[in-house]
C-alpha cells in the first residue's frame, strides 16, 4: 500500500484526521544538522524525545536528517560519533523512518542499522532517472531502504514510468514543491536551503525565488491518485491550513489543485496564488 | 584545429615542454594554488603552487606565449558563506590580488558569485565550471545572462549531438568539452564527489580527512556493470573530428593531479587522433596501465586507507565505432541499453573471474568504512591522493 509523507503537527484534530497510511515527519531541535538553514527555520516546529516516544506508539514517525553536505565533517571522529549518536537517539525515540540524502550516511544506515530503522532517500540525492539505480546497486545491502523521493528536475512522465519499472523500492513524489529543469537554478535554490544558517541567507533566498520564477514549474509526474506511488506533502513550517487543503485534494484525486508551498514558506502567505495567477 | 585548456600540475616543466611542442594547440592553462580560502575541484593535501612568486613566474612565462592562465575557484559547496559580507570582501580582495599577478580569467561554479564578480570586476573574464552541469542551451543562456564569457559544458552532453548542435547554432561563445574523464552517465555521485573535493581544497577551521570514497563508487560500479564504460561520457581520440565538425574544437584536458609525462602523452594522443586501444591509460578515473594480468595482492585490506591495487581492476579499453551514439537519438538514460552492452562485449578486456574477485574485495572494504575503527584510522593516517602517472 502506498504511503503519504506528511509533516507532524501536534494538534489533536490534525492527528485524528491523518490517513492510516501516513508517515509523519518531524525532528528534534538539536542534532548534528541543526545549523542547516532549513532546519534552523523550522526549529520552533520540532518535538522533544518524550513527545516522539509517546506519539510513535500510535503513528509512524520519520526523522528529517537530509542535509546533504557537511564539508566532510561526517568523516571526522567527532562528526562520525555525533551522527551515530543521533541515529541511536532517533531509533530509541520510536522513529520507524529516517529521511537522509548524504551518501555516506545512507551507506552507514544500510551497513550498521539495517534492522533498526527504515531509510527514506531524500530528493536531495537527486535520483531522477532509471540509470540512478546504480547508486544502490553498488551498496552492500539496501534491505532497509524503504522509499526513494524522486528529484523532479529534468524528470517527466516518460522517464518516471521507466523509473517505476526499474526500481524495486517504492518511489515517492513530492506534489507541492517548486521544480526547475534549469539545473543551475535548481541546485542553487537547494544549496541555499541546505547550507548553513546565517543572517543574510533568507533575504537572498527570497530574492532568488522572485528573480527566477520563470524557471520554476509544478510537478507533472502524477495526474491522479495512484496506489502504486507514495506521496509527500508539506514542510514542518507550513501553514497547517494549506497542508490540510492539499491533503484533501490528494485524497479526493484532485491533484491539479494542489498548491505549491514554497512561495508560502519563503515569500509569505497567499503569495502562491498571486504568483501562479500571474507568473505561470 | 584542436585546442586545449591544459591542467597545471605544479610543474613549470609542463608549461615549458608543452609550449615547445604544442603551442599552436594551447588555448590556456587552468589550476589554482592547491589550497586557498575558497576551494576548487580537486582535493589537495598540500599546495600545488607554493607561493605567489611561483604563480607570477608561470603567468609571466605564459604571457610571453600569449596564453592565459585560468584560476579555478569551482567549489560547489560554499554552504551559504558566500552571502556574508566578510566572505565577499575576502573573495574580492583575493581575486584582485590574482589580477595584480596577471590573471585575466577565473572559473566559477556558483551563480551568485558569477553575477557578483561580473558586477564588481567587469573586465575579468569568467569561465563557467563543468560543475554547474550545463546540459542545455537554456542553461547556458541563463549563465550568459549572469555574465559568463566562456563555459565548460557538462559531460552528459558529450553523446547528445542534437543538443550540442543546438547550442552551437545559438552562440559563438568559447565552449569546452572534457574528453578524457570516464564520467558515469547522469552520475548519482557527482554532487557528493565535487562537494567533498571542494571542501577539502579550501582552508577551513575544522580539519577533515579525505579518502577516495566517491572515486571507489565510480570504479566499483564498472566492476559490477562493465557497460558503464561505454554508457559513460568520454571522447575517444579518433572521434575528436566529429566534434570539430559540429563546431567544438576546444577541449579541457584532465588532470591537475597527473604527472607531466602523463599530461604530455594525453596531449599527443588527442592531437594525433589515431589511438584506438589501451584508452584506459589516458582516461580518468583509471589513468594508468591495465592490471588485468597482475596477480591480485592478498594483503590485509586494513593495511591502507584506500588499498587501490585491491579495489580497482583496470580493464583494457578500446575504441568502438558506434554511430548510434553520435548520429541517432540514442537514449541518454541508458539503464537497459543493449547497444552499450554490446560495445562492452566488443571493446573491453575485463576478465569475469577477476571482476568478481574485485567485487568481493570491494564488498569487504565497504563493510569496513562505516565502522568507527576505520574512521579512527582515517583520521590518524596519511592521506594519499591518487595521481595519474
Amino acid at each position: 500500500m502506498s504511503k503519504i509523507l506528511l509533516p507532524l503537527y501536534i494538534d489533536e484534530h490534525y492527528l485524528a484526521s491523518v490517513p492510516a497510511n501516513a508517515i509523519l515527519f518531524t525532528r528534534f531541535k538539536n542534532d548534528y544538522q541543526d545549523n542547516c538553514f532549513l532546519f534552523h527555520e523550522i526549529q520552533e516546529y520540532t518535538i522533544s524525545q518524550e513527545e516522539s516516544e509517546k506519539l510513535s506508539k500510535k503513528y509512524h514517525l520519520c526523522y528529517l536528517y537530509d542535509m546533504f553536505h557537511f564539508e566532510n565533517r561526517e568523516f571526522t571522529i567527532e562528526g562520525y560519533e555525533e551522527i551515530n549518536s543521533d541515529i541511536k537517539n532517533i531509533i530509541s525515540s520510536g522513529f520507524k523512518y529516517i529521511l537522509v540524502s548524504n551518501p555516506y550516511i545512507i551507506e552507514l544506515l544500510c551497513n550498521e542499522y539495517s534492522g533498526g530503522i527504515n531509510v527514506i532517500v531524500s530528493s536531495q540525492l537527486e535520483i531522477n532517472s532509471s540509470h540512478s539505480k546504480i547508486f544502490f546497486d553498488v551498496l552492500n545491502s539496501t534491505s532497509n531502504i524503504s522509499h526513494i523521493i524522486v528529484s523532479q528536475n529534468h524528470l517527466h512522465k516518460k522517464e518516471f514510468d521507466e523509473m517505476k519499472r526499474t526500481f524495486d523500492v517504492e518511489l515517492i513524489v513530492e506534489l507541492d514543491r517548486l521544480i526547475s529543469d534549469n539545473q543551475i537554478v535548481h541546485e542553487h535554490f537547494y544549496n541555499m536551503l541546505y547550507g548553513y544558517y546565517n543572517n543574510s541567507v533568507k533575504s537572498n533566498l527570497i530574492e532568488y525565488i522572485s528573480d527566477n520564477q520563470k524557471y520554476f514549474r509544478r510537478q507533472d509526474l502524477v495526474e491522479y491518485y495512484d496506489e502504486s506511488i507514495s506521496y509527500k506533502l508539506g514542510e514542518l513550517n507550513l501553514n497547517q491550513k494549506i497542508l490540510q487543503e492539499n491533503l484533501s485534494y490528494l485524497i479526493n484525486g484532485k491533484l491539479k489543485n494542489i498548491n505549491v508551498i514554497d512561495y508560502d514558506l519563503w515569500l509569505g502567505k497567499d503569495c502562491y496564488n498571486e504568483t501562479f495567477n500571474t507568473g505561470f | 584545429m584542436i585546442k586545449f585548456a591544459l591542467p597545471y600540475n605544479g610543474d613549470i616543466e609542463l608549461v615549458n615542454r608543452s609550449l615547445l611542442k604544442y603551442s599552436d594547440h594551447i588555448e590556456s592553462f587552468f589550476g589554482n594554488l592547491g589550497i586557498d580560502d575558497f576551494g576548487g575541484g580537486r582535493a589537495q593535501t598540500e599546495s600545488i603552487i607554493k607561493n605567489e612568486d611561483e604563480l607570477k613566474l608561470i603567468f609571466d612565462r605564459l604571457k610571453l606565449a600569449d596564453i592565459e592562465f585560468n584560476y579555478v575557484i569551482n567549489n560547489t559547496s560554499l554552504m551559504n558563506e558566500e552571502f556574508t559580507n566578510e566572505y565577499l570582501d575576502r573573495y574580492i580582495a583575493f581575486v584582485k590580488k590574482l589580477i595584480g599577478l596577471g590573471i585575466h580569467k577565473i572559473t566559477l561554479s556558483n551563480p551568485f558569485l558569477i553575477r557578483y564578480t561580473k558586477s564588481e570586476i567587469p573586465d575579468l573574464k569568467i569561465s563557467a565550471s563543468v560543475n554547474l552541469k550545463t546540459r542545455s542551451w537554456e542553461e547556458l543562456e541563463y549563465l550568459i545572462g549572469l555574465g559568463i564569457d566562456e563555459a565548460t559544458l557538462h559531460y552528459d552532453l558529450i553523446k547528445n549531438f542534437a543538443e550540442l548542435k543546438r547550442i552551437r547554432s545559438n552562440t559563438n561563445l568559447l565552449l569546452k568539452l572534457i574528453p578524457n574523464d570516464l564520467y558515469i552517465s547522469n552520475c548519482p555521485w557527482q554532487k557528493g564527489h565535487t562537494r567533498m573535493q571542494g571542501s577539502h581544497s579550501r582552508n577551513s577551521r575544522i580539519k577533515t580527512p579525505y579518502f577516495s570514497y566517491y572515486r571507489n563508487k565510480c570504479v566499483n560500479i564498472r566492476n559490477i556493470r562493465p557497460e558503464e564504460i561505454y554508457i559513460g561520457k568520454w571522447i575517444s581520440p579518433v572521434d575528436i573530428p566529429k566534434y570539430i565538425g559540429i563546431g567544438y574544437e576546444n577541449f579541457k584536458l584532465l588532470d591537475r593531479l597527473a604527472t607531466t609525462e602523463w599530461i604530455l602523452r594525453s596531449i599527443e594522443i588527442y592531437v594525433e587522433q589515431k589511438r584506438e586501444s589501451h584508452l584506459e591509460e589516458i582516461l580518468g578515473t583509471y589513468g594508468s596501465k591495465s592490471n588485468i594480468d597482475t596477480e591480485i595482492s592478498n594483503n590485509d585490506l586494513n593495511d591502507e586507507i584506500y588499498p587501490r591495487e585491491q579495489l580497482e581492476l583496470i580493464p583494457e579499453i578500446s575504441h568502438i565505432n558506434n554511430k548510434a551514439w553520435y548520429f541517432t537519438n540514442h537514449n541518454n538514460d541508458c539503464m537497459h541499453c543493449s547497444l552499450c552492452q554490446k560495445a562492452a562485449d566488443d571493446g573491453l578486456v575485463f576478465p569475469e573471474s577477476k571482476r568478481h574477485q574485485f567485487i568481493q574485495k570491494n564488498q569487504i572494504w565497504q563493510s569496513q568504512i562505516t565502522k568507527s575503527s576505520y574512521i579512527r584510522k582515517l583520521n590518524s593516517g596519511r592521506i594519499q591522493r591518487i595521481e595519474y602517472k
